[in-house]
């Protein structure tokens, strides 16, 4: 293998793909970088068996091949290497590379490439085309909603369904859901479940633009996200979502309209007086009258807000961290706040979007000692 | 104003309960161990006959029986233990009310505003170990001093019976030349980090620069130092044991289990510790998952769940994760531990989606009126009913 690149087009795709290196795998060609060598082109890949990252950038191939070499020691020299043309090549069928840049050279060693495992496979139909911002932004408004906890791994992930023209994800881990619809041109039905891992380093890696658009591939147990540079694949994850419809109320007997600025400030002032347990905070709600307040052994405070509340009066309790999340991600001046009473959840959405929700269930306050 | 604090400590505890409640065993020496008949079981407290015969704490029941073949060896009934434990405290209470329990046989006073009272600290003293002889019977040692560090250093220095008193000018004279080891907060680990400093009493470690300390062992090693030094302004805090902390319950295997079946004793664990949590009306957010091999080798690794939670089923997922995680599949265990710490009380309930967290909280709760009605036994899992539920053995 024998290829010449500028120093920015190498440290793009290497910091591209970085993101699926896994340096403490018991495998220890995962902690390496595949590197790959076409017409005029390379691609590097990094997987961690679940999340795989490649990125293919122009080059001058002057002799095609591959090889493996560490991450870690090829990203940090690719970024501090002088900004001229560097020339990488392999000695012979060996495991080392060669990197020349001006009249210096570094041989790193790694492994021949076929001790790489293999990538999963591209299936040959597209199931779907959208534009790369668009996405992100559907992504960014439901994956707050995911868990963490590894038990129960079909929470962990967010639900990517097709059908009917639209697109659907939905993520909860119990507590809270979020939900989101876009119209896309589909014919395919699909039903998957997507690591949050994945979302998040999509968020990260992937760019903003509307016209580029992204290629969703699904195979068995894949899913890929394909770009012009990159492509992310990732497991899916097995088990079946849970029945969101039916826990998304339809009526409402409370309903509050607020800035959202204004709502998530007042929160997060009020969050602050609680240092231990469950950041709940209490919200009393009268007609056009809200009032929000915390009480702790640090002090107390009360926040008076202005704005509309319509329906019967309500007091309701809500774990502020979920709340203030709620509504970072809503992405709308304005957020219209539906409840049905202490118990029920709550949900929240913005006044112009009807095809983006989110629900948060409230806290029960207990009595001092159960039976 | 300086502060006038007590520590009393009662002298071999468990031992001295049976000793106290029969006067034939008065002279003899007692061996409280965990039960005898089974093989499993180590010496909780031993009176100071039977010290001065050998015996240990810690000792198996095995290795006390040779040390000591005349020792009177007795089951522990934590039910008496808990019972004079707050006779005594009781008693302290008529003193002052700032009595802070520090463990079931120790209790620290702060007499500060008894003195034109009820007389000098030392007079105070007598009185108390007198009423505590009198009316429980049961000796104690009692340390005074300024700040509760040296009230607990003094009573440590006189034992059994003692009535010590340690002042901040006394520290470099009967403090300093002890070894470090016996200061309150060094234990065996900090022991052997301090010799690397050349630091083997606690007059080293009060000469001690102090920013080298802090360097090395964080605040911590101010505090230390601190210490060494006889300052403490710790308050005497009567509410400091309201709050529990954590929950926890362990049992010692009667064979090597492997496998599936620790996975019964760990649920039959988790059911104990949920019990317990709710009956507290607490929540908790850390599962403790504490094992031991045939060696004796522990193993103990935490997880912090998402959110709070008091249910068994909760409580079992995360400690298999950890077992599944941490622990060889197959390797044999004789021990297992469950715990939940970081518990707070249970003011509030985060409701959740899907009904499945309302069901479980349905069936604990309803499996706890069970048992407070019928007793514990009256319903127990299937698993337990396996061969390798360990539930029936309790």
């Amino acid at each position: 293998m024998k290829f010449s690149a500028t120093k920015s087009t190498l440290v793009y795709a290497l910091q591209i793909v970085q993101k699926a290196v896994s340096p403490r795998n018991p495998v220890p060609t995962l902690s390496g970088i595949l590197f790959k060598t076409g017409a005029d082109q390379l691609t590097v890949s990094a997987t961690d068996l679940d999340l795989t990252i490649e990125c293919t950038v122009p080059v001058t191939v002057h002799e095609p091949g591959n090889i493996v070499l560490p991450a870690r020691y090829i990203t940090e020299l690719a970024r501090r290497l002088p900004d001229v043309p560097i020339l990488i090549e392999t000695l012979t069928a060996g495991s080392a590379a060669t990197i020349s840049y001006g009249q210096s050279q570094s041989n790193i060693h790694g492994f021949p490439a076929d001790q790489y495992p293999e990538l999963p496979e591209l299936p040959e139909a597209p199931a779907l085309l959208i534009s790369q911002g668009k996405l992100k932004e559907v992504i960014r408004q439901v994956i707050f909603a995911a868990s963490t906890d590894e038990t129960r791994p079909v929470f962990t992930g967010a639900l990517l369904e097709i059908r009917d023209g639209a697109l659907t994800l939905v993520a909860t881990d119990t507590h809270r859901l979020a939900w989101c619809r876009l119209p896309v041109q589909a014919d395919e039905i699909i039903s998957i479940i997507v690591p949050g891992k994945t979302f998040t380093e999509m968020l990260k890696i992937t760019g903003n633009s509307e016209e580029e658009d992204v290629t969703v591939y699904v195979s068995q147990s894949h899913v890929f996200f394909v770009t012009s540079v990159m492509q992310i694949s990732s497991r899916v994850i097995a088990g079946k979502f849970p029945p969101y419809q039916q826990v998304i109320p339809r009526e409402f007997s409370t309903r509050i309209k607020a800035v959202t600025r204004e709502l998530l400030e007042a929160t997060e002032r009020a969050s602050l007086l609680i240092t231990e347990g469950m950041p709940v905070v209490h919200f009393n709600l009268e007609k056009d009258a809200c009032v929000l307040s915390v009480h702790t052994e640090a002090g107390w405070i009360r926040e008076e807000m202005d704005l509309q509340v319509e329906g019967e009066p309500l007091q309701i309790s809500f774990n502020s961290r979920y709340l203030c999340d709620a509504l970072r991600a809503i992405n709308s001046n304005e957020v219209l706040i539906n409840m049905t009473g202490p118990l029920s959840a709550a949900v929240i959405r913005c006044p112009e979007n009807t095809q983006y929700l989110s629900l948060l269930l409230p806290a029960q306050p207990k009595p001092a000692r159960s039976e | 104003m300086s502060r006038t604090i007590l520590l009393a400590d009662m002298n071999a505890f468990f031992a001295s309960v049976h000793q106290a409640l029969d006067p034939a065993l008065r002279d003899k020496a007692v061996i409280v161990a965990g039960d005898p008949a089974k093989r499993h079981g180590i010496v909780l407290a031993a009176s100071y006959q039977a010290r001065a015969e050998g015996v240990k704490t810690g000792m198996t029941v095995g290795e006390a029986v040779l040390t000591c073949p005349d020792g009177v060896l007795i089951k522990p009934q934590y039910h008496l233990y808990v019972g004079f434990s707050s006779r005594i405290l009781r008693i302290m209470r008529d003193f002052t009310p700032l009595v802070e329990p520090f463990s079931i046989d120790e209790a620290f006073m702060d007499v500060t505003g008894c003195r034109n009272l009820l007389g000098s600290p030392v007079e105070i003293a007598r009185k108390l170990k007198e009423r505590i002889r009198n009316e429980v019977g049961v000796t104690c040692s009692v340390g005074i001093g300024p700040n509760k560090l040296l009230a607990k250093m003094a009573a440590g220095l006189q034992k059994p019976d003692g009535l010590t008193v340690l002042e901040e000018k006394d520290v470099p004279v009967r403090l300093w030349p002890l070894p470090v080891r016996k200061l309150f907060g060094v234990g065996p680990r900090y022991e052997r980090h301090l010799r690397q400093f050349n630091i083997h009493t606690i007059g080293d470690l009060a000469n001690f620069p102090v920013d080298v300390l802090k360097r090395r062992f964080g605040v911590n090693g101010e505090v230390l130092w601190l210490c060494a030094r006889g300052v403490d302004y710790s308050p005497v805090d009567p509410g400091s044991l309201e709050m529990v902390k954590s929950v926890g319950q362990q049992i010692t295997l009667p064979r090597d289990y492997r496998g599936g079946e620790v996975k019964v004793v760990v649920l039959e664990l988790a059911d104990q510790v949920a019990r317990r949590v709710r009956a507290g009306g607490y929540v908790g957010k850390t599962v403790v998952l504490s094992l031991k091999d045939a060696d004796f080798a522990c193993l103990s690794r935490r997880r912090t769940l998402p959110g709070y939670t008091a249910l068994a089923a909760e409580i079992h997922r995360a400690a298999v994760m950890l077992l599944e995680r941490h622990w060889p599949a197959g390797w044999p265990v004789r021990l297992v531990g469950v715990a939940l710490a970081n518990l707070i009380p249970a003011r509030q309930e985060q409701l959740a989606l899907f009904g499945r967290q309302e069901k479980l909280d349905r069936f604990e709760r309803g499996y706890d009126r069970v048992r407070n009605r019928f007793g514990e036994k009256a319903i127990c899992r299937a698993a337990s009913l396996t061969g390798a539920g360990a539930w029936h053995a309790r």
